[in-house]
Order: C-alpha cells, then structure tokens, then sequence
C-alpha cells in the first residue's frame, strides 16, 4: 500500500513536470511560430512530423541524450522527456492556433504602446492561449498516463534503466503474478486521476471562463485559481465540454493545412536527418559513411514485403478499432442527445472511464487472453482510440440545432428517416474528425498493444504489425532499423491524414453545403 | 355571432424550469381559439410565450396541463393537418429545395414518386420558385428560403397554418412581398390552409393581415384583449382606419 502510494507519487510528480514543461515549450514555440513566418514554414512540419511518432520512437534519444548526459539523473530525465514527448503537441498547436486567431488591431495597438516583449506575453499572448491551454491539460494527462507504463522502463539494447514508479510496480506485480497488487493500484490510480481531474483541471477550465458559471460543490477551487491567474485569462470565451475531444483537434485542423506530397517528402528527409545525427551521436562519429550504407542494409535486412504485411496487419487493427468505436458511438450519442437526464450524467461517467489508462489494466487481461493475443491488441487499440470517436461524434450529435429537430418531428420523419436525412449529415463533419483523431490515437497505441514489454513480461499478437516491429528491434537495440520502422509509420500516419481523411472531410463539407466553422468544439 | 372553432387551446398552462432548478412560467390557464376560416393575429412582447404557445397548438410541446383540440379531437403529437413556420428558415442545407418540400410528404406512403414531385414543384411555382428546385438553400436569399418554408408547410394540404414570426429574420422590403404573398394565398379559395394563426410582436403585421387579434402580456401570459379587424385587403397601412387599430391594440398592450 505504501509502495503504491510512493509509486502514484512518483509517477504524478513526473506527470506534473512533463506537463509544467509542456506548457512552457508550448507557449514559446507556439507564440513564437504564429508570429514568426519563417519559423512557421520550419516548425510546423517538423512538429507534425513530431506528433506522429509513437513514443517509443523517442527511447533512443531520450537514452543517448539524457542518459549518456548523467547516469545518475539522466534515467529520471528521460523518463520526463517521453512522458513530455506525450503530453506536449496538443498543446503546442493549441497555443499555434489561438495565437494566430488574435486580432491584427490588438497587435498593432500594442506596437503602438510600445509594448516590450515580456509585456506582449503578459497581457496578450498568455491571457489569448491560456484557455485553450487549460482545456488541452486533462487530454494531455491522460495521454501521458497511457503512456507512463512504456516511460518508466526504458531500454535500449543492454540498456535498461527502470525508474520506481507505477509503470515499475504494476510491471513487478505483473511478474509476480499478483492481482491483489495490480487491484489496489488500480484503485488508487482511478482515485487520484479523478481527483487531479475534479480538483485541478476542472477549476482550471472553470476559472478561464468568462463568465461565473458554478460547478457544483467544488466551485470554492475556481475562485483561488482565478486569484492565482489574474482576471486576465477570462477574457477569451470558448466552448466548455468535450476536453478530452480537444486532444487532436489542432492537430485535424493542421491537416487541411498541409499539402500531401511535401509534407511526406519533409517526414522522410526528416527522418533520415535525424537518423544519421542520432546514429552519429550513438556510435559516436565513426564511419559517418557507413551510416548511410546501413540505413540501405537494414531495410534490406528487414525486408519490404516484412514492411509492408506488417504495415497492413496494423493498418487493419486501426481501421477495425475506429470502425467499432464508431459503431457504438453512434447509437450511443443519438440516444444520449435525446434523454436529457443521461447526458449530463453518462459523458461524465465515460470521461472518468476515459481517463483510466488501459496499459495499467493490460496486465491483468492479458494474462486472461493469452490465447486470443488478436483481441487483446484489438482491445488496447480501442481503449487507445474509442473516446476520441465518442466525445466528437457526441458533439456533432448535439451540435444539431433544435429547430431541425423540431421539423423532423413536425414533419413526422421516422427514426431512420430523421438519422439519415439529419442527424448523419450534420454530424458527418464531426464524425470524420473523430476518425482522424483516432485513427492517429490507434496507431499510437499500436506500439504498446502489438508488443507490450514490462521487462520480462511480454504481450504480443502473433501476426505481424509495424508497433510489434518497432518494439522488437527498439528493446534489440537496433537504431538503424526502428528508425526504418518508424519512418514506415509515420508516414502511414500522415499519408492517412494528407490523402484519406483531408480528402474525405472536403467532400464531406462540399456535399452538405456546410459553412465550414472548424471542428466543432 | 357563434362561430366554430377548429383549434382550440383549452385551460393550458406550461412552465420551464432553468439550470438554476428555478420554474419560470410561461404560460398559465390559457384558452384560446382559433374559428374556421380566420386569420387570427396573436399579438405580444418578446418572451411574452407566443412561441411557446404555437408550439403547444402545433402538438410539438405537450403542455404542463391542458388540452388543445382539433375539430374536438386532442392533439397528441405533430399532425399532417397542422403546419408550422418557424422564425427561422429551417431548410437543411445538404438537400435541395424540392428535396427539402418532398420531405413533408414522406408520410404519405400511398403516393408515388412522381406525384410527390409534381405535388412539390407545383406549389414551389405557387410561392414563386420555379426553376429554383435544384439549388440548394445556402445558394437562396432569406424571403426566398422562408417561401420554401412555405411551401413545404402548405404542401401537405394543412388545415392549418402557424406561423412564428416568419417575416422577422428578412429584410424589410422582402418582408412586404411576403405578406402580399401570404394574403394572395388566403384569398385563393381552393387552397388550403382553412385558418392561418401568425404570431408577432410587430403590430403593424398583425393588423394588415389579420381578422382578428389576441393580445397576450405578462408573465406567465395571459390574455389581455381580443380586437376584430374590419378593413377590407389589403389593407393600406396609411389610412387613418389602420392606426387606430394599432393605438388600440398598443394600449391593451402596455
């Protein structure tokens, strides 16, 4: 019990730096590329190229940055770095995006007050971003709870650090076999994120809202954040609700930005820039030209046709993931937009449900189906991807007006008449988005639920799949090949996003004659 | 004169209640009826319940407490015999315009294809919109789409025709052909709807086109007087006549 106790302690603190650093890269960069065109042109791909890669992608960094740096903290800073590397991209669109939604006229009142630079943040662009920042915090938390597991146990070939925490110890009670242990910290898990949830974000969000709008008992938390605040984070009015469907939202709204083909030309050169400095920085600048070679060798070592099955497998995973999550999503949130009662209550269940992380459970299932490892990785991805789908495909639900509502009743439309003819196509919009997002939440989840490794316990499907090929050759130690693995998905991700979705959102928004007003949040 | 009334809104009452839990009513021991043949005016300020009211005549909110009776008969949901504008032009934009009309009549399944669409486009051409079926509503002005409203509320042949404020979200120049419209329409003898019930706060409205007037006020609403409207139409809004219905239906008002 106290074991546990220090482990959630541990694993928060964590979290908490992650996420204060987050906020921090997030304001800077983020304000910094709006303002900046030419630092715009250079950041925004190289950040969506960034967002796109799993989190097992950045182990070798995190171990020959950080580690190599200081082996004595360097383990911990590593550990805060993949959490971060989960937590921070969200936010840093989020801040992109509200930054370059300020008014032409307040910047150019503040050229003309002589604004300093440090006043700028201060009364602009901090008060303008912070709400979208507060709405991104829970999102990002949860994310880097999803991921915790994975960032406390780094390994690298012979590398190994293990850091004490509940990725450790739900690892250890795994091992041991110990589902009394794997329970208790469950429990406490689920009672310090809702906590985090109701005491922290919640008056978080509450306290950038405009307008005094109570939130039940806990409300006597919103006045000392405000306090703490200043009054001016208020004054940009946003939606409430649907935090957790913000986690992507930005990174859907950069999608209809980007052209396909350069964006995948930048990904691979990207890629093989890193890939070489990386390998430089590991084998510590010997035979720079061999480096090149090597790439060419281990693709070949790999295999294409290995590449290209593994890519389908998972492609087919994604896919079947978003396809259930819609399925009940669907039904669900038609159901909900009409019991009054219900939705207020259930969307609130469901996001405490959401915030559980699933690769804390896993252990406990997945020694449950070891015989079915197909649905075991079919379940982690959906639990990876099935809120995205929900939350917006509930917003787009509740997003048609009540007159239409009121005519389909007038008009004596049926259940099926009034889904196809209204609810579908209003939601359509919704929906899509809500694929894209989970699609990208899928593929992310992948990497652990293809191949779960908590040091000597392994969970992994028997067919192949590019998660399960990147967990392999990343606990080998063989950079040369995950960074073939991750290249292969990452561009899947953004080819997806480019071709597939963007196309789809377009058609979508021309065939309904829809004024386009941007992801409904 | 004894008159039958073909909807009548007896003893209603209605009341919503805010987020704060507190019950704001509406609507309290209202009755109202609506004679065959008329166009009754339904006059009030703005939150006076009037929506509300149509609503509850149109069988799309059932009242708290209260009956509302068509040709004796309660009205217990939306009904093909009772049509209803809206304030707005609710047109869903993904379907085209005759698509949007033919949506009233997916009801009656005894009715071909061909016949819907013939039925659709003949009272498109009646509110003057032929030619404008394919387009879709985001390509129309605001008169415009509320025409299409209109048709595809008279489409079904109703026996009655409610109208919430349908002139207030157009420009005031389209505002004028429409209610010629409206008048030319009723004065067409074989064409529905019977009665016509148009709810508004402006005045000036009310009186040019209707036979009688119901003035609300309060919270929760009630009746404050009841004006007959003898002028023959169109009415000019000018005469001296026209003003002294609307001093005398102001003053009941305030």
């Amino acid at each position: 019990m106290v074991t546990v106790a220090a482990a959630l302690t541990a694993s928060w603190l964590r979290m908490g730096i992650a996420l204060l650093f987050s906020v921090f890269f997030s304001i800077v960069v983020g304000v910094v590329t709006a303002t900046n065109r030419y630092f715009e042109k250079v950041v925004i791909p190289v950040l969506d190229i960034l967002q796109s890669i799993p989190i097992l992608g950045f182990f070798p960094i995190a171990l020959a940055f950080f580690y190599r740096l200081s082996p004595v903290i360097g383990g911990e800073l590593a550990a805060i770095f993949l959490v971060f590397t989960s937590q921070v991209w969200n936010i840093t669109f989020a801040v992109y995006e509200s930054t370059k939604l300020i008014s032409g006229e307040l910047l150019d009142t503040a050229r003309a007050l002589r604004m300093s630079l440090f006043e700028k943040f201060r009364y602009i662009y901090i008060p303008a971003t912070f709400p979208r920042i507060a709405q991104n915090l829970q999102p990002s938390w949860a994310n880097g709870i999803f991921f915790l597991v994975g960032s406390e146990i780094i390994s690298f070939g012979e590398n190994e650090v293990r850091l004490f925490g509940l990725g450790t110890v739900v690892a250890d009670f795994t091992l041991k076999g110990d589902t009394v242990g794997i329970g208790l910290t469950l429990l406490l898990l689920v009672a310090a994120t809702v906590l985090t949830n109701l005491f922290v974000f919640t008056p978080l969000i509450e306290a950038t809202q405009p307008r005094w709008r109570p939130v039940g008992r806990f409300s006597s938390l919103v006045n000392p954040f405000r306090k703490l605040l200043g009054g001016a984070v208020r004054a940009v009015r946003i939606q409430p609700l649907l935090a957790f469907a913000e986690y992507h939202t930005p990174v859907s709204g950069l999608v209809k930005k980007l052209s396909p083909i350069p964006s995948i030309a930048r990904g691979l050169a990207f890629f093989i820039t890193v890939g070489v400095v990386l390998g430089l920085i590991v084998s510590g600048g010997e035979a720079i030209f061999g480096r090149f070679m090597l790439f060419a060798s281990t693709l070949d070592q790999i295999g294409v046709g290995t590449l290209g099955l593994a890519t389908l497998y998972s492609l087919l995973r994604v896919s079947a993931a978003v396809g259930f999550a819609l399925l009940w999503s669907l039904p669900v949130s038609i159901l909900l937009a009409h019991k009054r009662r219900l939705s207020t209550t259930l969307p609130a269940a469901f996001q405490v449900i959401a915030s559980i992380p699933a690769t804390i459970i896993y252990p406990i299932f997945a020694n449950l189906l070891a015989d079915h490892p197909e649905l075991r990785a079919f379940i982690l991805v959906v639990a990876a991807s099935q809120w995205y789908v929900f939350f917006q495909v509930l917003a787009g639900i509740r997003g048609v007006p009540a007159v239409e509502e009121d005519v389909s009743r007038l008009l004596g439309l049926g259940l099926a008449e009034r889904v196809r003819l209204v609810y579908l196509p209003r939601a359509l919009p919704s929906i899509i988005t809500g694929c894209l997002t989970a699609a990208g939440g899928a593929w992310n989840g992948l990497v652990v639920a293809e191949r779960l490794v908590l040091s000597d316990f392994v969970a992994e499907t028997e067919l192949p799949g590019l998660g399960k090929l990147l967990s392999i050759y990343t606990y080998e130690g063989n950079l040369a090949a995950s960074i073939v693995v991750i290249t292969v998905m990452a561009s899947a991700i953004v080819l997806m996003n480019r071709l597939f979705w963007k196309a789809l959102y377009d058609l979508a928004v021309s065939k309904l004659k829809i004024e386009e007003t941007g992801p409904s949040r | 004169m004894q008159r039958e009334s073909i909807l009548r809104a007896v003893d209603i009452s209605h009341s919503y209640s805010t987020k704060k839990g507190m019950k704001i009513e509406v609507l309290k021991n209202l009755t109202l009826d609506l004679y065959y043949g008329e166009f009754l005016g339904i006059v009030g300020q703005s939150g006076s319940g009037k929506t509300t009211l149509l609503k509850i005549m149109a069988g799309l909110v059932k009242p708290d407490s209260g009956v509302v009776l068509y040709k004796g008969n309660p009205v217990t949901g939306p009904t093909p015999a009772i049509s209803l504008v809206f304030q707005e032009p609710a047109l869903f934009p993904w379907l085209t315009v005759l698509e949007n009309v033919m949506l009233a009549l997916r009801r009656f399944k005894d009715h071909s294809k061909q016949e819907m669409v013939e039925r659709a486009l003949s009272y498109l051409d009646m509110v003057g919109l032929l030619g404008f079926e394919n387009s879709y509503p985001g390509e129309l002005s605001g008169g415009m789409k509320q025409r299409v409203v209109l048709a595809r509320a008279l489409v079904t042949n109703p026996d009655i025709l409610l109208m919430d404020e349908p002139f207030s979200n157009v420009d005031p120049l389209t505002a004028v052909s429409l209610r010629r419209e409206v008048d030319l329409l009723r004065q067409h003898e074989s064409l529905p709807p019977t009665s016509v019930a148009l709810v508004s706060h402006n005045v000036e409205e009310i009186v040019e086109l209707s036979d009688r007037v119901i003035i609300l006020t309060g919270r929760p609403a009630r009746i404050a007087g009841e004006v007959e409207i003898n002028m023959p139409k169109p009415r000019d809004r000018r005469s001296p006549r026209f003003y002294e219905y609307v001093d005398e239906i102001f003053t009941l008002m305030s």
